[in-house]
């Protein structure tokens, strides 16, 4: 509750979140404030200029661009928290495994996650779609098993420090499981740096899935989706501009809205980083660059 | 430092060894029989089974990864199914050209961020610091491949002072080479310098705060020249260390403004072979950009090392 508060006083983060809000709310309520069906086609009213009844113009075949962004926040969002759900979950439990063992089966994993960090991120997720085939369920798992090390090392660093602390001592000599120590002792007590890590991978989920869209490996048309429209619209610059500038746009407000909050998030839960608040340096610290695209 | 220099090598080893490996069963996956697919539905058993035997197919799958491997130690990664070129001269033939936007893309960003994240530390508080560290926030978060869309909408849609996409090797003409590369580096460039300014700025003030600084200012030495000779020099050195890595990453990074600027590079050939369905050339291209990727790091660390001899005994 106090972190609530403190985070609604925090300017940048509430602008962040008002942001992000904007387009949760597009997504979930997508049906309701889209003014035309994201799929309809009047192909008489192709590649019109924004005006009131279409604001940001028409497509190729005439179909509304607002409310086919309005739709594409469902897109940009599924794969973000498929992908997310996905890195965190795994990678979380083998780090917090990882640092808690420690040993021969803790290297065995650590040196497997800092194999897949031996490829640009968007290259692995590209060879992993290349194999699976290019959909939106396919690209979020690709970017999930991508975004994997950054979670691991996270949770290991933690588990590292968390087990040589008393109660963890105490927990155990009371006799608590294992599994117990790292489920109900361990990981309660990585929440705050975990929380952290999603909203930035969260950002940068979004941001590989437009990539990935954008190069057509990614969610497949119709399905209107932010990186696919960028890439369509980008052919018709000269007769709608607004067509491509509008798909980017969304992008960099959920980028920007899910930066700003989670720089907000860090201050509020984690002190010790407070006043080296920076969302470029904070990637740079999490070892996350090479998650940009 | 040559005992550093050996280690850092001898790590290398395992780190290749597990990429190769990753790449191998990555493409295993693949759904069908590649002997099938080589020579279409149609074929009879007799000769895909003689094929199988040839591709050696027929073997336990690590020993067909390790004559893989084999083959990929003395650069055959076998050919294009499109147009029987060999994987390995096709990747490595598009190599300069993205090492060709990667290093004026950085060596750009270089020339904006230096001079703008050493002013916002100089006047940190100030409305400038404000203004640039705002631009600097906006530059992180716009995605690359949307900025790259805007610069081709002002420079080549509206005010038609250079061409949206194409390219002209720089054995051809080096005027034509540059007027190409320009956009799309400047895309690249905007955007990193982003990232390096933030660096730049909070780690020339966190030196500043410390006590050598302090006994530069007791001297009596002007404000600037304390900045400029005793702060910037050790803030450079971690500077370095992102810019190469940023350099290593610019492998994978490149692959979008590569397809924008319809930049023959090796992301441009991989994203060609993706969609083409030639997976041999995908596989050689991911194998030979990590490969590039884990040895610019490397380089990077023992430049590291190098220029700060803290990281050799740590």
């Amino acid at each position: 509750m106090k972190a609530l508060l403190a985070l609604i006083r925090d300017r940048a983060a509430l602008a962040g979140a008002l942001l992000f809000g904007v387009v949760l709310a597009s997504a979930i309520l997508a049906p309701r404030l889209a003014p035309y069906d994201p799929l309809a086609v009047r192909v008489s009213e192709r590649l019109q200029l924004p005006s009131a009844q279409h604001p940001f113009g028409t497509d190729e075949i005439g179909r509304d661009v607002l409310s086919r962004i309005i739709f594409g926040a469902r897109s940009s969002l599924g794969v973000g928290v498929i992908a997310v759900g996905i890195a965190a979950t795994l990678g979380t439990a083998l780090g917090l495994l990882a640092g808690y063992y420690g040993g021969f089966p803790g290297t065995m994993i650590m040196r497997g996650v800092d194999g897949l960090l031996a490829f640009p991120a968007i290259i692995l997720a590209m060879a992993l779609i290349a194999t699976l085939g290019p959909s939106l369920v396919n690209a979020a798992i690709a970017i999930g098993i991508v975004f994997i090390p950054s979670f691991a090392r996270l949770a290991q660093a933690s588990a590292l420090s968390l087990k040589e602390r008393e109660y963890v001592e105490a927990a155990r000599a009371s006799g608590a499981t294992d599994g117990y120590v790292l489920a109900r002792v361990l990981l309660p007590n990585h929440l705050s740096p975990l929380l952290v890590q999603i909203s930035v991978s969260f950002a940068n989920a979004i941001l590989t899935e437009a990539a990935l869209s954008f190069l057509g490996l990614g969610v497949l048309p119709p399905t209107p989706s932010w990186g696919g429209m960028l890439d369509t619209g980008r052919k018709y610059l000269d007769q709608t501009p607004w067509y491509s500038v509008a798909s980017g746009g969304a992008i960099m407000v959920a980028v920007l809205g899910l930066n700003l909050l989670g720089d907000g998030l860090r201050d509020v839960l984690d002190p010790r980083l407070r006043g080296q608040r920076s969302a470029g340096d904070a990637v740079l610290r999490a070892g996350e660059l090479t998650a940009r695209s | 430092m040559t005992a550093y220099v050996a280690r850092r090598l001898l790590q290398l080893l395992p780190v290749l060894l597990f990429v190769s490996a990753i790449v191998f069963f990555v493409f295993r996956v693949i759904p069908g029989d590649a002997a099938v697919a080589r020579l279409g539905e149609s074929a009879d058993p007799e000769s895909v089974a003689r094929l199988r035997r040839v591709m050696g197919l027929d073997r336990p799958v690590y020993v067909q990864y390790l004559l893989w491997l084999g083959h990929a130690v003395r650069a055959d990664l076998g050919e294009s199914q499109i147009n029987r070129q060999g994987v390995f001269s096709l990747v490595i033939e598009k190599f300069p050209a993205t090492l060709e936007l990667a290093v004026i893309g950085i060596g750009l960003s270089m020339l904006i961020s230096v001079p703008v994240g050493v002013f916002s530390a100089l006047r940190r508080g100030s409305w400038p610091d404000h203004v640039t560290r705002l631009g600097a926030m906006i530059g992180f978060c716009v995605p690359r491949y949307w900025l790259a869309v805007l610069l081709i909408l002002f420079f080549a849609v509206h005010w038609r002072v250079l061409p949206p996409a194409g390219y002209v090797s720089l054995s051809e003409s080096l005027v034509a080479n540059l007027r190409f590369a320009t956009l799309p580096a400047l895309s690249v460039a905007l955007t990193l310098a982003a990232v390096q300014m933030r660096f730049l700025r909070s780690s020339l003030l966190e030196i500043i705060a410390q006590d050598y600084i302090r006994t530069a200012h007791a001297k009596g030495l002007a404000h600037r020249v304390v900045v400029l000779h005793h702060a910037l020099k050790n803030a450079l050195i971690p500077f370095i260390t992102v810019a190469g890595l940023e350099f290593g990453n610019l492998l994978g990074g490149l692959v979008v403004v590569e397809q924008i600027f319809s930049w023959p590079g090796v992301g441009w050939l991989m994203v060609q072979s993706i969609i083409h369905r030639d997976y041999a050339v995908v596989q050689g291209a991911v194998l030979l950009i990590a490969t590039g990727f884990v040895t610019i790091n490397l380089l990077v660390d023992v430049a590291y090392a190098a220029l700060d001899p803290r990281i050799r005994y740590a």
